[in-house]
């Protein structure tokens, strides 16, 4: 059969000169579901625009672009409006901003019919989104699209996407502002429509599990092509490897956990918004110094309730907590956050933010010139001896500021390390290293409380995984809103 | 000023624009406390500049005493705060101190021409900036954008009077383009209003331009473009709605702009609007004039900020839903 | 650690906040405006301690003379050689703009942050001080001020930092509670750092620093209410000169001696540009980081 998309030879030249992708090669056959995966800065991005058409001013193609029969490099813009939408759907990555807030949903997916002049019925999109599993779509789709939850709403783009049943649909990274679960219901969602698929993603893991074929991009290169099967037992290239190494197993513990615990909660109740959303219910928490317990479960389930009430910040509204004495020295509880470029102080020097649990006024008085060589070291076991240690985070990348972040909690030999979903904001090797440093912790007798949202990372982590179910709204309306992962509620106050 | 309303439901809408105008209620009414705060707080004694006013030479004790007592000043501070509402609300705004007559009656002589000339500048910056802007964005990096960011960039630098003053002398006057006559008709406001529209429009410009350009590239725009959507359409049914939300704010706020700068403008004009009303005032110290004016631009600022919100309201279901 | 030899760096090697000066000096527009802005300080500066001509003696015999070597702005009506009178005008435009920004800036950040930060009953009584102060719009709340006070170059600057502190302040609290959700914050008070050191080291800086910006921006409106209310009589009194002010005389003069209007507007014009040229610079730097 005749593919559905090939390019030969395709390059894509900025007006600046730069080239972030080269020579890539690479076909999709009718209805099967191929994947570029690769790390930020590979040139994924890129490709996923230039393949659609939506590559800037000033920009060059160079190369072939093969789509429905037609080479489409250099192509112009009316041309394009020929074959976007007809030859070829886009899902993009996030579904909210994917949609004009001001209209409803529904004027999203019309708007795939309406802009080639194609009449649309109210009926058939609400039947389509309805067979793509959303429930009461006839009703809901004539809402905004900030009501609908993510999941769902990405459901109404590939409807959209599919709308005029194109030969093939490409997605850039149409789960990774999802939950894993209902990522991979998206996923699903997106293969049932029956099109060919050119799924763009940084997620190993979730690239093995959906693919038919796989392409390894590395510095706007295509390095390596391949089944799931054959990329796994046989990786040709050092980056494969690399992207590979992020689903190898964890370090094993090395420390056997000691038998006392070092917190328990039992039967621990919470509420928000004056009592009307219950966020916990009769929840049980147990942690040993050098254990690492993992807590997983969807958006809104709670754990960043229990989370808090964990570093001791938050009270519960019912149920008992045990505290060991070593929890009750100051600094015993550290942080390690989601966004590791904000945990650190952006106008310090790195090693100033990683020094600052040691001038705490509990701590024995250290002179400056001291405090800088201990940062130095702890940032030297975290593996960043490479980087200035005058430099600010913003001159840091992501992994680097994490590693940081977590130098500085270790610096400072706590009781309990609690990390917030430690790598939602990093790439699958970041993440292992994270991972690692992790239990690097535990194994030096701190106890971990690793709150995620991705299983997989948990399960290979953790010693213990507690799995929540969703939080129950008591009163639904009325202002109430459930509890968004990530999100700040409450706070800390400084003052208090 | 938007935002912070939250409700749901279907009722959504109404409730939160009755929440929001229920705030706008309050906000006139904290305005009205200092501006009535005024007449108390300013120097000099009240009776004996109405009496001066009166034409009284020689101004004696009882006489003193008797004045007060008609201007209930003896009151305490509450009670006259709400004598003078109540006397507000019925559109009695005092007497002023220099030609006797009610502050109401000269308020009303003047205010038209105010209202031509403010709302004619208003109404043409608006066209004149949308034109720009479509054209700077439609024309992106060619010579028409060139041409409209440089005449954004000077309108900027130039403040509105100085602007007004060099147009004036020069093109206007200097070119015989047009008598400085001031009759406060819509005819003589027509060229002063579009040199104030030409100068406010540049800001205007500079923000829709930026807010088109960043729609545009915005991800519901890239998203519609991989639909196959024209540009064209794109601009008009998508950017263009998503853009207006924050120019209306920004229009909103200077409005009341406009009104802290109609002394400003109407001298420059000779204009005998509210403004130039203002000026005398000041010079002579003439309170009740002062408060009336503050009075009405206070009013004017919270009626125009609670309509631009209500617009919002209507158009973005953001601000009466919530997330779910 | 072989593992972490391979990462690179995803951010581009950018100074974050350090070296601000040379960045600004490095951005187009910034060194543009960081020029012009120079050369005004230079010309108000030295036109506070010497003129090339008395400012405000007159001289009837020169009235009204064009531009030449020895008068290149020209002189006014009573004689006075306009580029001493605008020299020495220069410190009265630009200075008073800064001291009323200064003034508001740190008005606004210390109730800002004290209202965000402390919170409660202290919050609550802060913010409805700014809610009455913001209810009428800035340049009426400094008429209002200024028929209270009278007309006069001090009254005006009090009338100015009246209307406009409640604004930085709403600004400055806003940032102030953003700042004190930070994780960086959050983890510092964890590891058992005091809350006044956590105020100055984390969160003080970050807030002044952007309202600092935010009041940069803003210079180039204040020089130009500062000259439209002297403009009107109700600031610098003469036979002071400022720019605002000479406008206001040359301007009764305008069809015989036009170059009058030049200088004056043309300076006003200069500075507000250098500081919306500096203030654009600003934010084109700092925005990248908000993100």
């Amino acid at each position: 059969m005749q593919p559905v998309l090939t390019c030969k030879g395709l390059s894509v030249a900025y007006a600046t000169g730069a080239r972030p992708v080269r020579d890539i090669s690479f076909s999709v056959a009718p209805g099967e579901c191929f994947a570029l995966v690769g790390g930020s800065g590979a040139g994924k991005s890129t490709i996923a625009r230039a393949l659609i058409g939506l590559h800037g001013r000033g920009t060059r193609i160079g190369g072939e672009l093969w789509l429905g029969g037609r080479d489409m490099a250099g192509a112009g813009p009316e041309a394009w409006r020929g074959v976007r939408g007809r030859q070829i759907g886009f899902i993009a990555q996030n579904p909210w901003s994917g949609c004009d807030p001001l209209r409803p949903v529904r004027d999203h997916v019309a708007e795939a019919w309406r802009c080639h002049a194609l009449p649309a019925s109210w009926t058939e999109i609400a039947a389509r989104l309805d067979r793509l599993g959303v429930a009461g779509a006839a009703t809901r789709m004539a809402q905004a699209p900030h009501t609908w939850s993510g999941g769902m709403l990405q459901r109404a783009s590939i409807a959209a996407a599919g709308a005029l049943a194109p030969p093939l649909v490409i997605a850039d990274e149409p789960s990774s502002a999802l939950d894993a679960d209902r990522a991979q219901s998206v996923l699903d969602v997106l293969r049932a429509l029956g099109s060919a698929v050119l799924l763009i993603s940084h997620d190993i893991g979730l690239v093995l599990r959906n693919a038919d074929r796989i392409g390894i991009l590395h510095d706007g290169r295509l390095i390596e092509q391949g089944t799931p099967d054959t990329l796994r037992r046989n990786p040709q290239h050092a980056q494969t490897r690399r992207l590979l190494a992020a689903l190898d197993p964890m370090p094993p513990r090395r420390t056997a956990p000691l038998p006392t615990p070092l917190l328990r909660l039992d039967g621990i109740s919470a509420s928000y918004d004056r009592g009307r959303v219950r966020a916990l219910e009769a929840t049980h928490l147990g942690i040993a110094a050098g254990e690492i317990v993992g807590l997983q479960g969807p958006s809104g389930c709670g754990k960043s309730t229990l989370l808090r009430i964990a570093m001791g910040v938050e009270r519960p509204a019912g149920g008992r907590i045990w505290r060991a004495a070593a929890l009750d020295r100051p600094a015993a509880v550290l942080p390690v956050f989601q966004d590791p470029v904000a945990s650190l102080v952006p106008h310090w020097p790195i090693w100033r933010s990683v020094a600052e649990p040691l001038s705490a006024p509990h701590l024995p008085r250290l002179s400056r010139g001291a405090r800088r060589e201990r940062a130095l070291s702890a940032l030297a076991t975290v593996g960043l001896h490479g980087i200035d240690p005058e430099a600010r985070p913003a001159e840091l990348s992501v992994g680097q500021c994490q590693r940081a972040a977590i130098a500085r909690a270790t610096l400072a030999r706590p009781a309990l390390i609690v990390a917030d979903e430690p790598t939602s904001a990093l790439d699958g090797p970041s993440s292992w290293q994270v991972g690692r440093l992790l239990r690097e912790a535990a194994d030096a007798g701190t106890a971990v409380l690793v709150v995620s949202h991705d299983t997989a990372f948990l399960t290979r982590l953790a010693d213990r995984v507690i799995a929540m179910a969703p939080g129950r709204t008591l009163t639904p309306g009325k202002g109430a809103r459930p509890h968004r992962a990530g999100e700040p509620a409450g706070g800390i106050a400084v003052g208090a | 000023m938007i935002g912070t309303i939250r409700t749901s439901g279907r009722g959504g809408m109404v409730a939160a624009a009755l929440a929001r105008t229920a705030q706008a209620v309050l906000t006139a009414l904290a305005a009205s406390v200092i501006v009535w705060a005024l007449l108390p707080l300013a120097p000099g004694d009240v009776a004996t500049r109405v009496l001066l006013a009166r034409g009284v030479q020689e101004i004696s004790a009882a006489e003193l005493d008797a004045t007060r007592a008609e201007l209930g000043l003896n009151d305490p501070l509450p009670v006259q705060f709400l004598h003078w509402i109540g006397r507000v609300v019925q559109g009695d705004l005092g007497q002023s101190f220099t030609s006797q007559a009610p502050v109401t009656q000269e308020i009303l002589e003047r205010l038209p021409a105010t209202l031509i000339l403010l709302g004619l500048a208003l109404a043409l910056s608006i066209l004149l900036s949308l034109l720009l802007a479509l054209i700077a964005v439609g024309y992106r990096d060619g010579w028409p954008d060139r041409a409209i960011r440089l005449y954004t960039q000077i309108g900027a630098a130039l403040p509105t009077f100085v602007f007004a003053l060099l147009a004036l002398t020069f093109i206007v006057v200097g070119l015989q383009m047009g008598r400085v006559l001031s009759d406060a008709s819509w005819r003589a406001a027509l060229v002063p209003a579009f040199i104030i529209g030409l100068d406010r429009a540049a800001g205007w410009t500079q923000l829709l331009r930026a807010g088109l350009l960043e729609a545009m590239s915005s991800g519901y725009a890239e998203v519609a473009r991989a639909r196959g959507a024209s540009r064209r359409r794109i601009l008009l049914r998508h950017t263009l709605p998503n853009t207006a939300l924050p120019f209306l704010t920004a229009i909103g706020v200077s409005i009341g702009a406009l009104i802290g700068g109609a002394p400003l403008i109407e001298a420059i004009f000779t204009w005998p609007g509210l403004g130039a009303y203002l000026l005398e005032a000041l010079s002579a110290r003439n309170y009740p004039v002062i408060q009336a004016y503050v009075l009405i631009a206070a009013l004017s600022y919270v009626t125009a900020a609670l309509l631009v919100d209500l617009i919002a309201l209507a158009l973005d279901p953001r601000l009466r839903e919530p997330r779910s | 650690m072989s593992l972490f030899d391979l990462t690179r760096p995803e951010a581009p090697p950018l100074a974050g906040d350090r070296h601000v000066l040379s960045r600004l000096w490095r951005h187009p527009s910034g060194r543009a405006g960081l020029l012009a802005g120079l050369a005004l300080m230079l010309f108000a500066l030295v036109g506070a301690v010497w003129t090339p001509h008395p400012p405000d003696r007159p001289d009837y015999a020169r009235a009204l003379h064009a531009p030449s070597l020895s008068h290149p702005f020209g002189t006014d009506a009573t004689g006075r050689d306009l580029l001493s009178r605008a020299m020495d005008g220069a410190h009265r435009s630009i200075g008073s703009a800064l001291v009323v920004l200064g003034a508001v800036f740190l008005i606004g950040l210390l109730v800002g942050t004290t209202a965000g930060l402390a919170g409660g009953p202290t919050d609550m009584a802060l913010m409805r001080l700014t809610d009455i102060a913001m209810t009428l719009p800035g340049l009426v709340l400094a008429f209002a001020v200024l028929g209270l006070l009278g007309p006069g170059f001090v009254n005006l600057l009090i009338a100015l930092i009246i209307a406009d502190w409640a604004w930085y302040a709403r600004l400055a609290r806003s940032l102030s509670l953003d700042a004190r959700q930070r994780p960086h914050v959050i983890a510092a008070r964890m590891a058992g750092i005091p809350p006044w050191r956590i105020v100055w080291g984390h969160i003080l800086p970050g807030v002044a620093l952007r309202l600092g910006i935010v009041a940069s921006l803003a210079l180039g409106g204040m020089i130009g209410a500062i000259s439209g209310f002297s403009f009107l009589g109700l600031g610098v009194q003469p036979p002071r000169a400022e720019w605002g002010a000479l406008l206001a005389e040359s301007r009764l003069y305008f069809s015989l001696a036009p170059w009058l209007l030049v200088a004056p507007a043309g300076l006003i014009f200069l500075s507000v540009l250098s500081a919306n040229l500096i203030g654009n610079a600003l934010r084109d730097l700092a925005s990248p980081k908000e993100a």
